[in-house]
């Protein structure tokens, strides 16, 4: 088993085969549609929203192949999978001696703590040549926007650059040494170029440490994810948190038709009067709504679900500890898909995240030995 | 240059670039590069701002739609304006370049032009035209290596009268021609692993398959004391871009790489070219051990053939031949389409299949019987190309000096007999032997960053008591 295959072997199990191999692909590859935000957040699967952004189909595929082909993924019809009881053991033996990324926060980062990271990189280069005291290099990061935010930063800086480096030096220093610092520095390290000292690719780290590629970048990305956690406290690392205090988390943006339908809604008109007027199914309309739900935290979903079934979905699901609509279903019998998926949606929202007590076993089995190597 | 058309046949890396930098000092003028190949342009304008200069800019289709908005806007204040033969072509393009005094026009890579050069572009066959509309500016034609037929090709394309010929020999005394042949796979990766493990870093080994010089370069990063990483095009730019800068700092000892490697390179210290697999042709050969040895000291080319490797790049260059029924597909579709990327998967033609057929839909649309006279024109080229791989045969069989063969080929006067010539003149390998110790030291992450800031480890324990 690939790390790849292990990753996406967990992926599966949050979705607990209620939804197709693709929805795991565009949650990976960070497909921004209300369809995939809706699927990670309703599954508790958000954290691993575009942690491989590169990804090609074909080698997604393959991976799911080879899960397959070694029955731990056993097919439950022409499109939806889930995790055999082989699977389910193999996940935990793999993540017994391998590193499991606790810290991912795909949803909530990945596009900023990609921006961080290319700034991060480049600031470390200029600052680094300008100690040494030369003013020509080569920059290992050719994003005019990355290039146009350092210029202003050393700019901005001065005289007083060679403070700001010791500084810098010192807080980095200071997070890589703290006690709860998830892995490796050399994850991120390794990889920073200084004068005269370029950065090791993620090719060459995979042969560093022995493990494949795809560790190497889960393993980066869970430091960096850790990091820009822990930057947020401004006190204890000032200059790191001053290179990402621009960078606002983008909001997701309703889709043009959720926007139109959200009209209507406040102008009281129910489900099956929009779809009628819009010329669309009720169902179209009904996913708006969970759009909707997710997307706008003060969005009551009261006209839609009575509040005492609300609760009543809600315990069925913490009773089965799962979020399996159709077995709700059976518990909830008057309540529609429709009912249960808003009330999940709705729940999940303000929790931000499903509690699984299955990740959290898995992170626990991370032993002391795959954490310093 | 004195404001005459020039065509300048230089090794890379011999300060091509400089040819256009310096004059356009001299004139406060405009110099527009049409340069081919994405990585190597961005490579040369980081080269530019190297040197200090700010007022640079490539077009290309990496630039964001924004960007590319507000440079167009600004054109006219930029003193180098590199762009690929795409984008010229674009109607907005040719609107921002006519607010522009271009007093110097480059063509970089200007073999591309000719339908007879292995790296023949359809692009590249308007440029005649843009040279037109921007008033005949004086025209600068670079290119590393070109035959006296594709040289004539590029005069006419771009309408140079008469122009003015820098032609560098092809012929580098300072490197040594060494070829092995071997008569299965496995000793010819044993031989390269010897050479590897022996032979004077830095070097670079060229590969046609991007696979197997990943492949290769991992195992033998792992098995031998020397470092190595492979490049190519199909790691991104992020990745190339530090593979690259270790090399040139010296943090590597060997690359592993296709022909996507080297030309944006400038690295004097190159000691050795190894070819694992048969170059396409002369041009590509002479171009790629011309990355040797550019500070003048000794180096080497070796080149290791298994009997019937030409078997491969000529098996190759038949499945880059397009069916019939494909041709003719495409035909009826293309009066219906425009968006080329579904035209390819429709047909299934790969990415030169297709950009081949676009341009002679473009040039010859009125022709009768297009169909058979595209088939007819495509038979051509392969022939040519054929031929082109008949000659790198016979560099490698020939039983005469290898520096003649090559000089030959150029239609160069003979090379002046000299020492460590080449296998055939007679020469050893142990001049070429490699007698440093490989740095292999790994800093840990502690001292990799006190390094980066330049801070001793004191400055730690002090803060920390
Ligand atoms: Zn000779």
């Amino acid at each position: 088993m690939t790390y790849l295959d292990a990753i996406l072997l967990v992926c599966f199990r949050l979705f607990n085969g209620d939804r197709s191999r693709s929805a795991i692909f565009h949650l990976v590859s960070g497909k921004k549609t209300s369809q995939t935000i809706q699927d990670g957040h309703l599954y508790g699967a958000q954290d691993f929203f575009q942690i491989f952004p590169d990804i090609t189909r074909e080698t997604f595929d393959l991976s799911c192949a080879r899960l397959a082909h070694s029955n731990y993924l056993l097919q439950l019809d022409e499109q939806r999978w889930n995790v055999s009881k082989e699977g389910e053991n193999a996940l935990k033996d793999y993540f017994n001696s391998h590193h499991f990324p606790n810290h991912l926060k795909g949803w909530l980062y990945h596009d900023r703590a990609a921006v961080f990271w290319k700034r991060l990189l480049l600031l470390t280069q200029s600052l680094s040549n300008y100690a040494y005291r030369e003013n020509r290099f080569y920059p290992v990061q050719r994003d005019p926007e990355v290039q146009h935010w350092v210029k202003s930063v050393f700019l901005k800086w001065g005289n007083d650059r060679n403070n700001y480096t010791n500084r810098l030096f010192l807080e980095l220093t200071d997070l890589c040494s703290e006690e709860k610092f998830p892995d490796h520095p050399d994850f991120i390290i390794q990889q920073m170029t200084g004068y005269q000292l370029i950065g090791m690719t993620a090719n060459q780290l995979a042969g560093y440490f022995s493990i494949d590629i795809w560790e190497v970048h889960i393993r980066f990305l869970n430091s960096l994810h850790f990091i820009f956690n822990e930057i947020q406290n401004q006190n204890k690392y000032p200059i790191l948190y001053s290179m990402q205090e621009d960078l606002t988390q983008k909001e997701f943006v309703l889709t043009v038709s959720s926007e139109k339908t959200l009209i209507y809604i406040n102008q009281a008109y129910s489900v099956e009067q929009i779809a009628r007027i819009r010329n669309l199914k009720k169902s179209t309309i009904e996913d708006h709504i969970i759009e909707i739900t997710l997307m706008i935290h003060s969005f009551s979903i009261d006209r839609y679900v009575h509040h005492s079934m609300q609760e009543e979905i809600w315990q069925a699901a913490a009773q089965l500890n799962n979020k399996r609509i159709k077995e709700i279903k059976e518990m909830v019998p008057d309540a529609s898909f429709f009912q249960i998926r808003l009330v999940l949606v709705s729940k999940g929202r303000m929790e931000s995240k499903w509690k699984i007590p299955y990740l959290n076993t898995l992170g626990s089995g991370l032993s002391e030995m795959v954490k310093k190597k | 240059m004195a404001g005459k058309d020039t065509v300048a046949m230089l090794p890379t890396g011999s300060g091509k670039s400089l040819c256009y930098q310096f004059p356009s000092y001299l004139t406060q003028s405009q110099v527009l590069i049409v340069s081919p190949l994405l990585s190597l342009m961005q490579d040369q304008v980081e080269q530019i701002k190297f040197r200090g200069e700010k007022k640079v800019i490539a077009l290309n289709s990496f630039l964001a739609f924004k960007e590319r908005k507000r440079a167009l806007k600004n054109l006219r204040y930029y003193r180098f304006i590199f762009i690929s033969p795409e984008m010229l072509n674009l109607p907005e393009m040719k609107e921002a370049l006519s607010s522009c005094r271009i007093n110097l026009f480059v063509v970089d890579e200007a073999h591309c032009i000719s339908q007879w050069g292995p790296d023949f572009r359809p692009d590249y066959l308007t440029l005649g035209k843009i040279k037109e509309d921007l008033g005949n500016p004086v025209t600068l034609a670079l290119t590393a290596t070109a035959t006296v037929k594709i040289r004539a090709d590029i005069c006419q394309i771009l309408n140079m009268d008469n122009p003015n010929e820098w032609i560098y020999s092809v012929n580098r005394p300072n490197i040594a021609l060494r070829v092995d042949q071997l008569s299965t796979f496995k000793e010819k990766v044993l031989k390269l692993k010897g050479y590897i493990e022996s032979l004077a870093s830095p070097g670079i080994v060229y590969f046609s398959s991007k696979k197997l010089a990943d492949e290769l370069a991992s195992e033998m990063n792992q098995t031998t004391s020397k470092k190595i990483s492979s490049y190519h095009a199909g790691l991104e730019q992020d990745q190339r871009i530090l593979i690259q800068q270790q090399f040139i700092t010296d943090q590597l000892d060997w690359i592993f790489a296709t022909s996507a490697f080297g030309m944006g390179v400038n690295k004097e210290n190159i000691r050795t070219v190894i070819h694992f697999h048969l170059p396409s042709s002369m041009e590509a050969f002479v171009q790629e051990i011309g990355r040797a040895g550019r500070d003048g000291n000794k180096s080497l080319s070796i080149l290791l053939y298994l009997s019937k490797d030409e078997q491969i790049t000529t098996n190759l260059l038949e499945l880059e031949r397009p069916s019939i029924r494909q041709i003719s597909e495409f035909e009826k579709m293309y009066n219906t389409s425009s968006d080329l990327k579904k035209i390819e998967e429709q047909i299934g033609l790969s990415e030169v299949q297709n950009r081949v057929l676009h341009y002679y839909a473009k040039k010859d649309s009125l022709k009768k019987n297009w169909v058979n006279h595209v088939d007819q024109q495509i038979s051509t080229r392969i022939l040519e190309k054929k031929s082109k791989m008949i000659q790198m045969t016979e560099y490698v069989t020939a039983d005469v000096c290898r520096r003649q063969k090559i000089t030959q080929c150029f239609d160069e006067d003979q090379p002046v007999p000299q020492l460590l010539c080449c296998d055939h003149c007679g020469f050893a390998l142990d001049p070429f032997k490699d007698n440093q110790e490989s740095l292999n030291t790994h800093l840990t992450w502690q001292e990799r960053l006190s390094t980066i800031f330049k801070e001793s480890e004191n400055v730690r324990s002090t803060k920390n008591t």
